[in-house]
């Protein structure tokens, strides 16, 4: 029973609900209704014996009146309440919209900080908040060998892997993957060969993270044991090479020049081993199963990842692998040195540099949209001082207080809607053209997108600022003179102002905050791009030269590319950017290997001859490579940089001294002699020191890039050079192609765009605070023009009073510098992780925001100042 | 409640009804217009009633209101706790069943 009655009163709701929109019966249609029933009763009336006037006249007052039963069927057709709603919703659109500059000012500025604030969390939330996307991704880990006494990060081997797999009851699944900066492969599409970074992965890969792929299936253990050509595509590669077409599986695609057939295709979301893997090969491809476990325990060529047993915390495992590795130290001479880290795989991809990058963009946008609250609140607060004439009117005509307040706060609903809108269109804009034209230095920052969660914690949280910041400061207006209204209009009103102008200082404090960030992130951002990378980045061209089918490639390229006009020297490097750590052991002879640290290891790379010539940097001592060196049985020689001479021969030219790859002398004897010491070039990115480098000779057979020095612009080779590459290796994908100077300001693209965005929000910060600033004032002036008249009658000049105004401008400036300098100090900490060469507390900085802050106020007071100077006394005593 | 048991007696127009249960209450129930027809209003939202503009002997415009089964239901069910509650205070008072 009690449902059927839940029942009826929903329908009830309904049909109520409906009738605020569209009245069902019509008024018209009820009044005819009401009619009839009182010609009626007055019939009936009648009938009994009254006459025609007194009938109808008893009857009404019987029936009642016409007008209240109207009332009270209006009340029940529809929904009173939200009637009453939507018309104070109604009238403060209409009120809103007559007061054009303000609602614009409002719109843009609450936009503006709602739009910034929306795209950053969805940056936040894609980037840094979202768990990754596999299957219980807390339980998964990487596991990572650590070299103790060289400090440094290294994969490990496959007899290690399965060592560590065997003894470990911290998890419950172990997988390998090969080290990404030699996963390189060219595939076979429609455009021609194509260069991608594959994942090749050892059994059970896609079933311990728990991938799900889209299309097909993953790799199965037969598929190992037989070594079959298969291939696992990522979504981009199976959009771009078959057009998400389900006719994919079974398909094959050609890879490093053999067929593999098409099993699966995995979500883009599926990022591991890095983002822009695009396709998956069982490690098999390589070698045997049987020969792979049996490799050598001293290689680094894989890293593995575990997934954590359900009850046992990171610390416990890796309590358990340091035990682990101790006993693996014991057993095997290599493993010395070596000890196992385990790293939470979401502090792997994320990586904490990001995270805090991210982290620190979030506060500088919160601290804008305070910033623009604190303005849309000031020019509330006026707003609201303006009015409390009308509002002692609208009350003293009858309105309750509950009512007026309604009234209010629909007009702050009407504003947050028009706020929210352009803030969404904002946001939205905002991130496209992050995605288009934005680095792409954030990981996983392809997925961002406008955020729900980010649309209703704005939408949500603009409501509560507008509300807030519209409905208290008419409190105060109203509640301070509804009966000195009506009086002789008041003077200031101190409390309002000091609410004003707690408001100012609180935005220039923000704005000073993030004015020191910016100044601090260029200050970095400039020290970093002006680092001399060693070499002359200008002219200079750099190809990925991919697996040539002919050995003798190089020397075809060089000759030929080396006479293209403009071309002054062409060498090449096994790789133009170190992207390995310093990995290489090596012997110095006569010199004693420490015994706690094990072998000194440095980069080793191959060059060929003209290499330095091509990067244009001189040779400090010694020769280059030539000829005699190439030739087989010649003696071993190298050439080796500034700080290589510099750790091991201080004091002496390193010219004729001998040393040699690996952990001991050389049984043959044969060491390699250094024949020149070259400049110290910076090959890991200009905000990365130079490593001590050895260069041994080579002509390339298989991968390598090549450097192609020009005197002139060296953009326009860049058709001839492919031309000429491709003439002679038509099997070669030239897509890696690009200037050195590109390149390197690609490494610091991340820092570029950090300072950026930073210094748009703190410019932006700049302009609120100054309009702010204006507006207070403005408003003071205009306040107090009786009290500025009288003073100028009474003598003052005018540069006494431009001076009281710019003098309160710049003191609610000052108070906001200090309290921003202790702000921006105490997230110093913070900052200093992302600088480059600077300190987070340098008082230059600190002194450079403040002055200009000091400035812009100062100038913000300007005009009201002049304003208030050219108020004649006489004007101003007349408004009495 | 009231005009339930009144809709018994078949489609009726709001005059009717009110005249109706004017009679029947001995004139203790007297409705005015604000009261009965919002009243009908409601009950036609709640779907107990079911409106219809139709004509009187007299061949006016007149809206009829009737019934719906819904509304049949309804109506035992109030009168079955009615004479539920009238017997239990019956028994209180006068100490019999």
């Amino acid at each position: 029973m009690r449902q059927g009655n839940r029942m009826r009163t929903f329908r009830e709701w309904i049909h109520r609900l409906r009738g605020t929109l569209v009245p069902g019966r019509r008024d018209g249609e009820l009044e005819d209704e009401l009619r009839l029933h009182l010609e009626m009763a007055a019939e009936d009336a009648r009938r009994r014996g009254a006459d025609s006037a007194d009938a109808s006249r008893d009857a009404r007052l019987k029936a009642g009146g016409t007008s209240q039963a109207m009332d009270a069927l209006r009340d029940q057709r529809g929904l009173p309440w939200l009637e009453d709603l939507v018309g104070d919703v109604r009238l403060g659109f209409r009120t809103i919209g007559r007061d054009r500059l303000f609602t614009v000012s409002v719109t843009i500025i609450l936009g503006l900080g709602i739009g910034a604030s929306v795209a950053m969390f969805s940056v936040l939330n894609a980037v840094v908040l979202r768990p990754l996307p596999y299957d219980r991704p807390d339980e998964l880990a990487i596991l990572a060998t650590h070299d103790i006494a060289q400090n440094q990060w290294d994969g490990t081997s496959v007899p290690n892997f399965l060592d560590w797999r065997e003894q470990s009851t911290s998890f419950v699944g172990m997988t390998f993957y090969r080290r990404t900066q030699v996963s390189h492969v060219t595939f076979g599409s429609a455009d021609g060969p194509q260069r991608a970074q594959e994942g090749l992965v050892g059994p059970e890969f896609f079933e311990l993270l728990g991938a799900t792929p889209i299309l097909g299936r993953t790799f199965a253990r037969r598929e190992f044991e037989r070594r079959e050509r298969v291939v696992v595509l990522s979504e981009g590669l199976w959009r771009e090479q078959f057009a998400r077409s389900n006719a994919a599986l079974g398909q094959t695609l050609s890879i490093g020049g053999e067929d593999h057939v098409v099993i699966g295709v995995v979500a883009r979301t599926f990022q591991l081993p890095t983002s822009d893997t695009r396709l998956w090969r069982p490690i098999t491809v390589l070698a045997p199963l049987r020969d792979i476990a049996r490799s050598g325990r001293d290689g680094d060529g894989i890293e593995v990842i575990g997934r954590l047993a359900p009850a046992v915390s990171i610390e416990q495992s890796r309590a358990e692998m340091s035990v682990i590795a101790a006993r693996l130290r014991e057993e095997h001479a290599v493993n010395r040195n070596r000890d196992i880290r385990v790293i939470p795989l979401f502090e792997h991809v994320v990586g904490s540099r990001a995270r805090r990058g991210v982290w620190l963009g979030f506060g500088a946008v919160m601290s804008m949209l305070a910033i623009a609250c604190a303005n849309v609140g000031g020019l509330l607060t006026a707003r609201a001082a303006r009015r409390r004439h009308e509002l002692a009117v609208r009350s003293a005509l009858g309105a309750g207080r509950s009512r007026l307040i309604r009234q209010l706060l629909a007009e702050g609903v009407s504003l947050w809607a028009a706020a929210s809108a352009a803030g969404v269109l904002l946001a939205y804009a905002s991130i496209r053209l992050m995605l288009v034209y934005g680095p792409p230095v954030l990981p996983r920052m392809e997925q961002v997108g406008l955020d729900r969660a980010a649309l209703a914690v704005t939408f949500v949280g603009g409501l509560v600022v507008v509300l807030l910041s519209g409905t208290i400061p008419a409190f105060v207006a109203a509640k301070a003179d509804a009966q000195a209204a009506f009086g002789t209009r008041s003077g200031s009103s101190l409390p309002r102002h000091r609410l004003q102008d707690l408001l100012v200082t609180g935005q220039m404090a923000g704005t000073l905050i993030l004015l020191v960030g910016a100044v601090l992130l260029a200050q970095s951002f400039m020290r970093a791009q002006s680092e001399d990378p060693g070499y002359s980045a200008e002219n200079l061209l750099v190809v990925r030269i991919d697996r040539p089918s002919r050995s003798a490639f190089f020397r075809e390229a060089q000759d030929r590319i080396g006479r293209l006009p403009g071309v002054i020297a062409v060498g090449g490097i096994k790789q133009f950017f170190i992207r390995r750590n310093p990995d290489q052991r090596v012997t110095i002879e006569g010199r004693e290997a420490d015994p706690n640290e094990g072998p000194p290891r440095l980069s080793v790379d191959a060059a060929t001859p003209g290499y330095f010539r091509s990067m244009g940097i001189e040779l400090l001592e010694g020769r280059d490579f030539d000829e005699r060196d190439l030739a087989s049985g010649a003696p071993h020689v190298s050439i080796v940089n500034e700080t290589m001479a510099r750790r091991f021969w201080t004091g002496e030219s390193a010219v004729g001294k001998r040393w040699i790859g690996g952990g001991s002398p050389p049984k043959d004897g044969r060491w390699s002699t250094v024949i020149g010491v070259v400049k110290d070039m910076r090959r890991e990115g200009l905000d990365h020191a130079p490593i001590a480098s050895a260069f041994i000779p080579d002509l390339f057979s298989q991968n390598f890039d090549m450097t192609i020095r020009a005197s002139t612009a060296v953009d326009n080779l860049i058709p001839a050079v492919r031309r000429e590459i491709r003439s002679i290796d038509g099997s070669l994908p030239v897509t890696d192609i690009a200037t050195a100077g590109g390149r390197l300001s690609e490494r610091l693209g991340g820092r570029r765009f950090e300072t950026q965005l930073l210094v748009v929000f703190a410019a932006i910060a700049l302009l609120l605070s100054a309009a702010g600033l204006y507006a207070s004032l403005a408003y003071q002036v205009a306040i107090r023009t009786r009290e500025i008249g009288i003073r100028s009658a009474l003598g003052a000049r005018r540069q006494l009073i431009i001076r009281m105004v710019v003098g309160k401008g710049v003191r609610l400036a000052l108070a906001g510098t200090a309290l921003g300098v202790f702000g921006a100090a105490s997230v110093a900490r913070v900052i200093q992780s992302l600088l480059y060469e600077t300190t987070a507390v340098n008082p230059t900085s600190y002194a450079a925001a403040a002055v200009v802050v000091l400035l812009v106020a100062a100038g913000a007071a300007w005009v009201p100042a002049r304003r208030a100077a050219a108020v004649s006394p006489f004007t101003a005593l007349r408004e009495a | 409640m009231v005009l339930q048991t009144l809709d018994s007696l078949g489609p009726l127009h709001g005059y009717a009804i009110a005249a109706r249960l004017e009679q029947v209450s001995g004139g203790a129930l007297q409705l005015n217009m604000g009261t009965l027809y919002p009243a009908l209003m409601r009950l036609e939202q709640r779907g107990l009633l079911h409106g219809n503009w139709g004509t009187t002997e007299t061949n006016r415009k007149a809206r009829f209101y009737a019934v719906t089964p819904a509304g049949r239901r309804q109506l035992a069910r109030e009168r079955r706790a009615w004479d539920r509650m009238a017997g239990i205070i019956h028994t209180l008072l006068h100490g019999e069943p």
